[in-house]
């Protein structure tokens, strides 16, 4: 009788090469996290490659039997000495657009557009983060073929998310964590809180880690060291969180998607949002907040608020969890979804 | 005796053909078409479909349309300018055949036969009353630009423009504004299309009606089904068929879509490509019709469609089909590549019978609502001075 032994499968192996990693928070910093979490739970084996500059891609060896290269910040994928058929890029915002205030390193990074865009058609596969994304990177030429490249909204790790109760009584609470540059545009955040505490005569305060808020007519809660904990707590203490960003696609930055509205959206937090850049692809008028067209600001806001919470929760674990990445990875990467 | 003198837009039977030659048919008036023929292209399946919607009342004569002008109707961009204005030259001999009459009422039906026809009309100092009929979102570029500023202007003949949605009536007022132009919106019509279906009958076949280009998402659907596939199948689903074809005769964003979508084929998918079929087969064939533009529609045709044969509609809702489906009310919606949102809307369907057939007589009689006040509007089109 012959008995055919169960081979022992070996885990694959995946690189993740990123620009951003900890301890350094930011964007592309979580979406590795995400990244190596879902990889890992679906059965990969990860190594993280964390480069500084050119010279590192360059110079870098991936190990034999590497199955597939993840590259958080796309660069990797044509300076990266390996096959480019083992990439899966994924495209965020901002780095498609070849920007550096610095003019050599402009003149670096245009020089070398061509030869991306053609490194990144050659690639097994591109995830951009939102349309917008994908739309603009078109525009710069990009040859798309939707057999190759997909768009897979942003996820988080909503391990920690909970559907939290917060009744607007007196104050209204707002959340806004970003970076201190003039494309998150503080100036239209502190514009429309001044105008909506007026309008509904109610306190507002503003927690955030900008320090750009000064003179204002509302309260504000500025977090000096912002940490991981100290903004889950923020959010859930908020009840909208904000984020009125502005398309400076001339000076390198467009919102590709948004991240803190599903950070803060795991807790329920609906977010208000301008219309630039992917915001509005990520925050749905009127479902999980409102996209708010800044010349003409929506006041209204608070109608049907604990509705608008419900569903900010349910939609964002449900359609941006880490489920819904591993779904999306075990599809493309030829594992059963069960 | 005015007659209503509509001018086709294109030689091919497509959604805004068939859509005008039906309303025709609920005129008070004798309508007279004008067929535009391209070099290749009769237009005699546009000939048939209006001897089967009008019996006898209507005359019909072809135009050719010279190609090149067509190409930057479609467009807007003019690149050889002398071929372009001989074949100016040769529509506008075309149109003096038709013999427009100032008794008679000039119907457009369309931006591609507009460009030409309004130059002829200002030129042959036409002065009753003209009818654009915008069927998609007004092209704000090249050549459009100077056509809309046209349509601005101040004329011997009255101006009514007509959209097929609110929205795209929206964008018009933009383009078009002037105290001069009248705006109307007229849903497009469902036409003859009784299918009755059993309520209770579980949903195994999901359908999805375009043609082939990126803007109608069928890339998303084809990854839905990658995405959900396991739980389609406990669902029940067996099938996922999509008809259409690419039939652009020209090239743009569409190129190599289909062949893209093909190539994404997997073995064990339930995805079908069925090719284009009778609209009475396809929804004589599907239990429920997801319209899955991930760009703003000017109405959505096959929305009404499934309205019409008793099929649950889940759309994105963009643009005029958000005026059609209603969240919860006459279908569903989902934000676009928000697939756990989709699937979600597929289970409410497949599971829940008392909330399918409220829906399913929600959307009767919106669509009877719609069918009765375009009635009107043509009646008061075609009547009032």
């Amino acid at each position: 009788m012959i008995i055919r032994k169960k081979k022992t499968m070996q885990p694959k192996r995946v690189l993740v090469t990123t620009s951003d990693y900890l301890p350094q928070f930011g964007g592309l910093t979580t979406y590795t996290l995400n990244l190596v979490k879902a990889l890992e739970q679906i059965g990969f084996e990860t190594e993280v490659f964390h480069w500084k500059n050119i010279g590192d891609i360059k110079s870098y060896r991936i190990s034999d039997g590497t199955y597939l290269v993840f590259n958080v910040h796309m660069m990797a994928s044509y300076f990266g000495t390996w096959d480019k058929k083992l990439n899966v890029n994924i495209i965020h915002g901002s780095e498609i657009l070849f920007y550096s205030p610095n003019p050599f390193k402009r003149l670096y990074k245009r020089l070398f557009k061509t030869k991306i865009l053609k490194a990144l058609e050659d690639s097994r596969m591109n995830i951009f983060i939102s349309e917008f994304t994908f739309k603009k990177l078109q525009s710069f030429r990009f040859s798309h073929d939707y057999s190759r490249d997909y768009i897979l909204h942003n996820c988080i790790d909503d391990s920690e998310g909970e559907y939290i109760e917060n009744d607007i009584n007196d104050e209204i609470v707002f959340s806004f964590f970003a970076r201190n540059v003039p494309h998150k545009n503080p100036l239209g955040v502190s514009k429309y809180l001044e105008n909506l505490k007026k309008s509904l005569e109610k306190e507002v305060r503003l927690i955030t880690n900008v320090d750009a808020f000064k003179d204002v007519n509302f309260k504000t809660s500025l977090i000096t060291k912002l940490s991981e904990e100290k903004k889950e707590l923020s959010y859930k203490e908020a009840h909208f969180n904000i984020l009125f960003s502005l398309d400076h696609s001339h000076l390198g930055f467009f919102e590709g998607f948004g991240l803190t509205c599903l950070e803060a959206g795991k807790y329920g937090v609906p977010s208000l949002v301008s219309h630039f850049g992917g915001l509005s692809e990520n925050v749905h008028d009127g479902y999980n907040g409102y996209v708010i067209d800044l010349e003409n600001p929506r006041i209204s806001i608070l109608e049907r608020y604990n509705d608008l919470r419900k569903f900010t929760y349910q939609h964002t674990m449900e359609s941006h969890g880490l489920e819904y990445f591993k779904r999306f990875l075990k599809a493309h990467l030829g594992l059963k979804n069960e | 005796m005015s007659r209503i003198c509509i001018f086709l837009n294109s030689p091919y039977l497509g959604g805004a053909e068939r859509s005008m030659i039906i309303q025709a048919s609920m005129m008070p008036l004798r309508c007279h078409f004008i067929i535009p023929r391209l070099l290749s292209d009769s237009g005699d399946e546009i000939l048939s479909f209006i001897r089967s919607s009008l019996e006898e009342n209507y005359t019909f004569e072809y135009i050719d349309y010279p190609p090149s002008l067509y190409e930057v109707s479609r467009s807007g961009v003019m690149t050889k300018y002398l071929s372009i204005l001989y074949s100016f030259l040769l529509i506008y001999l075309e149109f003096r055949r038709v013999k427009i009459s100032n008794d008679d009422i000039v119907w457009i039906n369309g931006n591609k036969i507009g460009l030409p026809a309004i130059l002829y009309l200002i030129i042959s100092g036409f002065s009753n009353k003209l009818i654009w009929h915008f069927r998609d979102y007004p092209f704000n570029q090249g050549i459009f630009k100077a056509v809309w500023k046209i349509l601005r202007g101040d004329f011997k003949f009255k101006k009514i423009l007509v959209s097929n949605s609110d929205a795209v009536t929206e964008a018009v007022k933009k383009v078009c504004h002037s105290q001069k132009n009248k705006f109307i919106t007229l849903y497009n019509p469902v036409g003859d299309l009784n299918i009755s279906k059993d309520d209770k009958k579980a949903v195994t076949k999901i359908g999805i009606v375009s043609m082939f280009a990126p803007w109608k998402g069928l890339h998303t659907i084809i990854e839905f089904e990658k995405l959900y596939r396991t739980e389609l199948l406990s669902l029940g689903i067996e099938e996922i068929l999509i008809f259409g074809a690419d039939i652009y005769k020209t090239s743009g964003a569409h190129d190599s879509y289909a062949s893209q979508l093909k190539k994404t084929y997997e073995q064990r998918s339930l995805i079908k490509f069925m090719g284009k079929r009778e609209v009475k087969d396809i929804f004589q064939s599907i239990d429920l019709l997801i319209h899955c533009s991930i760009d703003k529609e000017p109405f959505g045709r096959v929305i009404v469609e499934g309205f019409a044969s008793d099929t649950p509609v889940i759309s994105t809702g963009l643009g005029g089909s958000g005026e059609l489906v209603i969240h919860q009310k006459t279908g569903a919606r989902y934000f676009p590549y928000d697939y756990a949102g989709l699937f979600k809307e597929i289970e409410k369907f497949s599971l829940d019978l008392t909330y399918r057939k409220k829906v399913l007589n929600e959307a009767r009689m919106h669509l009877e609502k719609i069918e009765n006040n375009q009635k009107e509007i043509l009646r008061s089109l075609c009547l009032e001075s």
